[in-house]
Parts: structure tokens; sequence; C-alpha cells
């Protein structure tokens, strides 16, 4: 097949990349090392995850993993909610894509689907102030929006959030939220005017989750088995839109590929060179052109490879993250409904009113399904104690997950040095905040745990599991109004190059203080939309 | 029977601790392929000398299990018993002894009085023997 376009990676921005050219009728290769789970790995059952508990002898299988990798040892680090099921989604990384960092602790994938193979499915537009910061237009998103939420199906309700987002595309309705949810939802309800005046808003998190039947995929089943599921098709994963693409004879998808470099040949296309990614055999392609959507960090490798810039500094963005285990005490006591879903149940925005622009955002989970024994490794009690009282506590027990919004600065930052004697390269990373900046973030988390307080819920410990934990990175080849190398135009081309497209979140050069997935899904749409009417034009412009 | 007849012996005393009933071989065996799987199992220091006290005198779990959560960190020790917890909570058997409780709030109130108080005593006695596990190490 002669390949109009090469996309490297199948997560969330590769995907969505791809779709509008193939449905255009362009060819399209996706190259991918597209890690699946191992056959031999447990089948997580679909049934409501209190039924498991009470009858599935083989659950520490999948709860604990068959080398109990699921028992977390030390202190709480990055990933720490890649159950082991999940595990795949980081094989093979170590070895073909290394870092280096002690500020810094990166997570990636090879997998199928990326690191949307692990997604929290939180939906989440930019707005018109966030797109600005960019140098980006929110207009010129709203319909690539669209037609992601279309794709991929989202869920959720209009409320407070809503003018906060710029507004939100079609949706399904919501999922219902748990008992927990429900009371802190009420609370704020109840309390409503005097927060928001203080520039505090509260509503249901959209996700990427059906309610009802669609593109085939069924309606959520409320199991409360989100973390640990694979085969749920009613939560998105790239891997059901690759599915998709698969039954189009325009596409293929080559799996086992580490894409490594390419070469621009202006008008005759672009060469792209990669290897086995076991037997690491060479391995080349050509097309004429080339969308890179392996990931920020990858990407990042790909291009300081391909145009010969090792040690060469470039920006990293990445959301400052915090975790805050609560109690909601009007919870206490009270017996909650067992139907539920894991995933984020609500969503807080902080706008401070004389700083609007530094926003915090921040999810509200529900504890449950992630079982017990993981806070009796931090609690302050003995064991034994902390059984019975998490015990009498678990209904009303919960986690903050607060984002912040991160800019660039020159103590951010990554550069590709050679590895040595057939040795994989190492992506050096360097990132740290100043204390000024470390202060303000801090002074916004306890005004956030206060806003909470209000509507009873209390913060128990603030947890800092380090910066890389928000596995959310940009920047690296950020889109510019000005002419520099290593950087992108506004339509996402990489400057020095003809033919090379960027469709994932290296091209931001600014992350606001929320999940940047679907905005990566919704400029990757973007970007194949764009790729599709160049080569239109170009075929145009030959046949003339 | 595994090699280390010490471990099965720790489990029995752990499980006993952690839910007040006796592990099952099965939960046992899984305790033993844990403690080898993560690296558990070959103590040194004061982690060796306050398992050979427990190995010696279970009743002396409660109060260093206080004493060393009320530290903080991450002992050995004290890993032992997540691993356990871990194992006897993905388990139907016992799964009851980890699923969420409810009780009115006078019941609720008094039982966090009690664990509290419990937790404070087990404290108390515990902290002298961390301090002896760690004079003569």
């Amino acid at each position: 097949m002669r390949c109009d376009c090469i996309v490297v990676g199948s997560g969330p921005a590769g995907v969505n990349a791809a779709a509008p050219l193939v449905e255009s009728g362009w060819n399209v290769t996706m190259l991918d090392v597209g890690n699946e789970p191992r056959r031999d790995d447990p089948r997580i059952p679909s049934r409501p995850f209190s039924e498991i508990r009470h009858s599935d002898f083989d659950q520490h299988r999948y709860f604990l993993g068959d080398r109990f990798e699921g028992i977390p040892l030390g202190k709480v680090r990055i990933g720490a909610q890649l159950t082991p099921a999940r595990q795949y989604v980081v094989a093979d990384v170590e070895r073909l894509m290394p870092t280096n960092s002690e500020s810094f602790s990166a997570l990636e994938s090879l997998a199928l689907g990326g690191l949307g193979s692990a997604w929290g499915a939180n939906v989440f537009p930019f707005n018109d102030d966030e797109f600005a910061r960019m140098s980006l237009r929110r207009c010129d998103f709203d319909r690539h929006y669209e037609a992601v939420a279309r794709r991929i199906g989202v869920s959720g309700s209009y409320d407070d959030l809503t003018p906060l987002m710029g507004g939100y595309p079609s949706m399904m309705p919501p999922l219902g939220i748990d008992s927990n949810a429900e009371r802190i939802l009420a609370s704020y309800h109840r309390k409503k005017r005097q927060v928001n005046r203080k520039g505090f808003y509260l509503g249901q998190t959209p996700l990427a989750v059906c309610t009802q039947e669609h593109r085939g995929r069924p309606p959520h089943p409320y199991h409360d088995m989100d973390f640990w599921a694979l085969d749920d098709r009613s939560v998105y994963r790239p891997r059901w839109t690759l599915d998709e693409l698969k039954q189009f004879p325009n596409f293929q998808y080559v799996n086992r590929t580490f894409v490594t470099s390419f070469e621009d040949q202006g008008a005759a296309g672009v060469d792209v060179h990669g290897h086995h990614s076991e037997s690491l055999e060479a391995k080349a392609f050509h097309a004429r052109t080339l969308i890179l959507a392996a990931g920020t960090l990858s990407t990042a490798r790909i291009a300081l490879r391909s145009l010969g810039h090792y040690q060469t500094r470039i920006p990293i963005l990445c959301n400052p993250y915090t975790y805050i285990p609560v109690i909601n005490l009007p919870m206490i006591g009270r017996v909650a409904r067992d139907a539920r879903h894991s995933l984020a149940q609500l969503t807080a925005i902080y706008r401070p009113v004389d700083d609007p622009i530094d926003a915090v955002q921040s999810q509200f989970y529900s504890y449950r399904s992630l079982l017990m024994f993981k806070l009796l490794k931090e609690n302050p009690v003995s064991c034994r104690a902390g059984i019975h009282l998490f015990r009498l506590l678990m209904n009303s027990l919960g986690v903050l997950a607060i984002n912040h919004s991160d800019t660039i600065s020159e103590a951010k930052y990554c550069e590709l040095r050679r590895g040595l004697a057939g040795a994989a390269d190492t992506l050096r990373i360097d990132y740290s905040l100043s204390e000024v900046v470390a202060d303000r973030l801090r002074r916004r988390e306890r005004e956030v745990c206060r806003y909470f307080r209000r509507l009873g819920c209390w913060a128990l410990k603030t947890i800092y599991p380090g910066h890389g934990s928000s596995i959310h990175y940009a920047g690296t080849l950020r889109i510019t109004d000005s002419d520099q190398p290593l950087t992108c135009t506004h339509a996402c081309r990489l400057r020095g190059t003809r033919q090379v497209y960027v469709a994932d979140a290296s091209v931001f050069s600014y992350l606001p203080a929320k999940g940047l997935t679907f905005t990566i899904m919704a400029n990757a749409n973007r970007v194949g939309c764009q790729v599709a009417e160049t080569l239109g034009a170009e075929r145009v412009a030959a046949a003339a | 029977m595994s090699d280390q007849p010490w471990l099965e012996k720790e489990a029995f005393i752990v499980a006993r601790y952690l839910v007040g009933r006796r592990p099952t071989s099965r939960i046992v065996e899984r305790y033993v392929a844990a403690n080898r799987q993560l690296g558990l199992d070959a103590p040194a220091g004061h982690d060796q000398k306050l398992i050979g006290l427990v190995l010696r005198y279970p009743t002396l779990l409660g109060p260093i299990d206080a004493a060393l959560a009320f530290r903080g960190g991450h002992d050995l020790f004290r890993t032992k018993l997540v691993v356990m917890a871990a194992i006897l909570e993905s388990s139907p058997e016992y799964a009851l002894h980890f699923m969420p409780q409810a009780a009115s709030r006078f019941r609720l109130a008094v039982n966090v009085a009690r664990i509290g108080l419990g937790a404070v005593t087990m404290l108390v006695l515990g902290w002298p023997l961390l301090l002896w596990a760690r004079s003569r190490v």
C-alpha cells in the first residue's frame, strides 16, 4: 500500500490524528510497539467489586499480581494507581527509552493505546484564556472537541463547571455519582452562593464513559472495577478507536515497531527508521507525511535525534500534583450504595478572586476499590487498629487529586544524551520549582482544603508523590509565533521540516490546572484534518 | 512445608493478630511466597531482633506495630504486616474483615474512642521495645 501518512503511536493522540485521515480515504500506516496484556494474565471477571470480594478465589492474582507487584513498598510514588493487570502499560520503557533524573519521575508507555490504556477518562476542554496562553484560539478547536466527543463518547452534566470550561461538546447523560459524592454536592448546593463568591465551584466530572449504547460500546455497568478491568468497553480507551480504524482497507497497523528517527526529504516525503522492539532488526518506512504522536517525551526523543540535537535543552511542562486523603463527615456511619463507578466523582475548580488565572483544579474520588491495605501502609496507628478504623470509616473516605498549572521556565528542561557503545539514548530531565512558586501551590492547596472543609470533607494528610506524578507532560516542541528551532507552527508542523507534524502534547506551551488528554485528542484531530487538507491540495496541484 | 519454617510461624502469628483467625494453608503459602518475591525473607538488624522477639512472644506484636506506626517510615517489619493484610483482604474467606461496616454515630464514636485508647496503650508498651531493639544492634 502506497503510504500517504505515517502516524507514530497508538495512544489518544495517534488514533485521533489517524482517524480523520483514514475517514477521508488517505492511506495511513500506524507504527507502534503496541505491548498488550500477557496471555497468562488472570482474566478479570465482569462482576461487581463487592461480589468478587466474597466469591472469587483467584482475586489475589489480579488484585495483588502473581509476583505481588500490586503491594507497594516504600513511599507513595508515581503510577501508584497502576494496578497489576495494567503493568504492561509500562513494559519495555526502561529498556528502550531510558530517562535519567534526580528530580523528575517520568511515566511513559509503549502499550497499545499508550498511557490512554490507563487513563482516568476525565474530559476537560481548555477555555479561551487557557488557549490564549498557548497562542491558540478556542474557536479553532470547537469542531474538533465535538468530533472527538462523538468518537470517544462523553457523558456529563451541564452545571456550574460548564461556563468555566468554555462549554462542552455534546454529551450523553451523566454517570450516577456515589453516596459519598452526593452528600458533598448537596452540601455545595446549600452553600453555593458563599463559596462561588470566593471563586470555588463544584460539579460532576465529565467522563469519557458511555451511559448508553455508543458505537457498539455498552453503558457503564457500575461494578466499581474501573481501576482493574481491561475489557470494559464502556470506558474509552484508544484501542477502541484503533479497532474501528482497522476495519478500513486504507489503514495498516504495524506493531512491534519502535521508531527512532526520520529523514524529511521535502517534496519526496519522509523516511522513517526504527527497529523491531524485541529482535532489534532494523525497519524502514516511507510516506508523504509523518505525524509524531508517540507521547511528549518519546516524540521529543525522535525529533531531537532526527534533527541532530543531542545535548540541546528543550523545555518540559508537567502539572504539579498532590494527593490529599479526606474524610467526608456527613457520610460517617452511613451505608453507601454498592453500585458505583471508581472514576472521578466530582471536580472542583478554585479560581482565586484576586488571581483568576492562577486556577487550581481537583478531582474527588471515593476510596474503596483500591483496597484497604494500601491505607494501612500510611496510617499512624497499628495495622490491627487501622483495619478496625478503616472498616468504620471506609464509606466516608475519599481522595482529592489536585492539579496546578505549569509554565515554561529555564529550571525545567530535558535533553537527549547519546547512548554509549550501542546503548539506548537517555533523556535527561531536570525539573524544579522556585520557592515562591512552591509556596504559592501549597497556599492554593490549603485554600482548596478549606473549601472542602466547609462542605464537610476534612483533609487527613497531604501526599506529594514528586515531580512527574501527574503524568501530564507537554511543551518539548511547543507552538511558537516566532521561527525557532525545535518548535512547531500553529498547524503543528515541526519547524526545520516540511512534512513532519506533531500531534501530542509536545506542542502545548502552557499547561492549565487540569487533565489535558481530551485537548490532546482534539488537537490531534485538528492536525489530522489539516494534513488531510494539505495532502488533498498537493494532489490537486500535482494533477494540475 | 517451606525451608523457612519461621516464615510459616510468622504467617500464623501475623494473621491471628490482624483478623483474630488462623490462616488457611493457602494463605500461609501465599505469605511465604510474597516474602520471598518481595525480598522480605532475610531481615537484618533491628528488624531481625523484633521479628525474633515476636516469634517467641506473639503478644508483643501489637505494641511493636503501634510503636512503628507512630514513628512512621517503611520498616520491613511493618511491611510484612501490610503484606499479610493484602493477602487476607484478597481472599474470600477473610474479605469480610476488610469490608465497610455501617454503624450508628454513637457506636462509631465509642469504637473510635476504644481504638484510640488501645492505640495509645500499645504505643506506650511498644516504644521501649523499639528502643531496646535499636540499642542492641
